[in-house]
């Protein structure tokens, strides 16, 4: 397991060094006279020219990506371009929100979508077709379609929640909640409907298998069986397919935060994409990849110790 | 049937009783209640039988907290002692694996184990050798004669093996699409067969010499469980 684990460490830290060095050069391109962005289209050419230096700019590309990568390891981003912020610091109010979001619908979807699966896998019938229809419909809405809809009837409508903003969860636990649920709730939806079909399947192919019939036959009660043996079989299929969601849900993270006004990751990572801010950008696109690969190890940890069988994988 | 095995289908007549009462019309709870108890279960094939993701010890532990109510730590000496009834050797440490760690032979030995835990009077084992490779499935026959003379046990062993039906049954009831067709005690089954379909089935098996020269009768015990059963099963 833990030679496992360390190879998959080490295939992750390959995947932030080829994601960094692809990144970095599909940026160079667009991006090539940021000393004339800076300064506005009346400087004179030299001003230009100089601050593109200032930057290293003038120097190639990978001699550019080296200078970054030489900067990271050490666990400096550099600073932005436009505001000459920290990266880290400009990272470091964003990350919470973006974090709150994702984690919030994550669990959501994990509760939501075990229930629904296996209501659906065990009732069968008319609550097997409607959770399917359901989650076929949830799982084909368009991301900013249900956002819209949501933000209009519980906002706008009902006014049960804000519309718009975001409030710390240091600074007000309830306000927190109450900015965060909307938007948790907008994300969930195509989250859980995928999910739960996931989890639909593999119980029923759980109920299927021999040892089921085997323990009921031993006379232990159907819920036991259920929560205790198929659940548990059945949850690594799920847990993959939700560690997938998540990292799906950092692109869906990008349109919900714009719609809610939240200052999180997704939202930055428009604004500064656009200005082509590049030391910005190549830290939004580290700390994203690096989120995705700790997810996926986190699956794998879980998957290992609800199924022993892949703990030798 | 017992209530849990037929998938899509329906029972449309015959009869199944155990110690004397239907079980066929039985609300699911009470059948429960036989289940484990009463009637016990030898699958099959013994490797998809166990759940691969519980140790055997908490798989054997289970049933015994749940089904009798023992406490933890006597039920735990009581999953060890019934490895040691199936003659698993090192029982403390079998505890502790997990089911892709061990054998298809000790797999169905855990099994047994597991039937056996909630003190059954019948013990219904489908083709309980079926999987396994001719010295293992010996031994496992070996081990459920052994516990059926030591717990005075009623066996009902489903099976295609005349072999194995010369050398663990008592009496024998041969099946044709669902329907019992001859039954009778096992000397009178393999040496004087009356219906045709079991006279096929015996020549399918005595190829050239008769697979035993001569034949013991084996100690008969008549089990405290035996009960009449008509199980719908195809042999």
């Amino acid at each position: 397991m833990l030679t496992f684990l360390a190879r998959r460490l080490g295939a992750g830290i390959l995947l932030l060094l080829v994601i960094s060095l692809l990144t970095f050069v599909l940026l160079s391109i667009p991006h090539a006279d940021v000393g004339r962005a800076l300064l506005g289209q009346s400087a004179p050419q030299a001003a230009v020219d100089a601050k593109n230096a200032s930057l290293g700019l003038d120097r190639s590309v990978l001699a550019q990506y080296g200078d970054w990568l030489s900067h990271a390891v050490r666990g400096d981003l550099g600073r932005s371009w436009f505001t000459g912020e920290d990266v880290w610091s400009a990272l470091g109010t964003r990350l919470p929100v973006t974090l709150s979001l994702v984690v919030g619908v994550t669990l959501v979807t994990a509760v939501l979508s075990l229930l629904l699966g296996v209501w659906a896998a065990v009732r069968g019938g008319l609550v097997d077709r409607c959770v399917q229809v359901l989650s076929v419909v949830g799982y084909a809405l368009p991301g900013f379609l249900v956002t819209l809809v949501v933000v209009l009837v519980f906002a706008v409508r009902l006014g049960w929640f804000p519309a718009i903003g975001y409030i710390p969860f240091t600074q007000s636990v309830s306000g927190w909640l109450s900015t965060i649920t909307l938007p948790v709730a907008a994300l969930s939806v195509g989250a859980v409907a995928g999910v739960a079909q996931q989890v639909r399947g593999s119980v029923l192919d759980v109920l299927q298998r021999d040892f089921v019939r085997t323990l009921r036959a031993r006379g232990l009660p159907p819920g036991r069986v259920l929560f205790r043996h198929v659940v548990r079989n059945a949850s690594a299929p799920a847990l993959t397919v939700l560690g997938l969601q998540f990292v799906g849900l950092l692109g869906g993270a990008v349109l919900v935060e714009q719609i809610f006004g939240l200052p999180g990751i997704g939202s930055m990572t428009v604004q500064y994409t656009t200005r082509g801010d590049v030391p910005v950008i190549m830290g939004l696109v580290m700390v994203s990849v690096a989120g995705v690969v700790v997810v996926n190890l986190l699956v794998d940890v879980l998957v290992g110790v609800l199924n022993p069988k892949a703990r030798v994988a | 049937m017992l209530g849990i095995l037929p998938d899509g289908g329906r029972v449309g007549r015959g009869s199944v009783t155990v110690e004397g009462r239907e079980v066929l019309g039985l609300p699911e709870k009470q059948r429960r209640r036989l289940r484990g108890r009463v009637v016990a279960y030898v699958p099959q094939e013994p490797m998809s039988n166990l759940d691969p993701t519980f140790t055997i010890g908490s798989q054997l532990v289970e049933p015994l907290r749940c089904v009798l109510g023992l406490s933890r730590r006597e039920a735990r000496a009581r999953a060890v002692e019934l490895l040691r009834q199936v003659e698993i050797k090192d029982p403390e440490r079998v505890m502790g694996l997990y089911p892709h760690e061990i054998s298809g032979g000790m797999a169905q030995r855990v099994l047994i184990a597991g039937a056996l835990s909630c003190d059954p009077l019948l013990l219904v084992a489908d083709e309980p050798t079926t999987a396994l490779d001719v010295t293992v499935q010996a031994e496992v026959l070996d081990v459920l004669r052994r516990v059926q003379a030591q717990r005075g046990l009623g066996v009902l062993l489903v099976t295609h093996n005349l072999g194995v039906v010369a050398d663990l049954c008592d009496r024998v009831a041969v099946m044709q699409d669902g329907r019992i067709v001859e039954t009778g005690t096992t000397e009178q089954i393999l040496t004087r067969p009356q219906h045709p379909d079991t006279r096929t089935l015996l020549a399918a098996v005595l190829d050239d010499a008769p697979a035993r020269g001569e034949w013991t009768p084996p100690t008969v015990v008549s089990g405290a469980g035996t009960s009449t059963d008509r199980t719908e099963v195809t042999a």
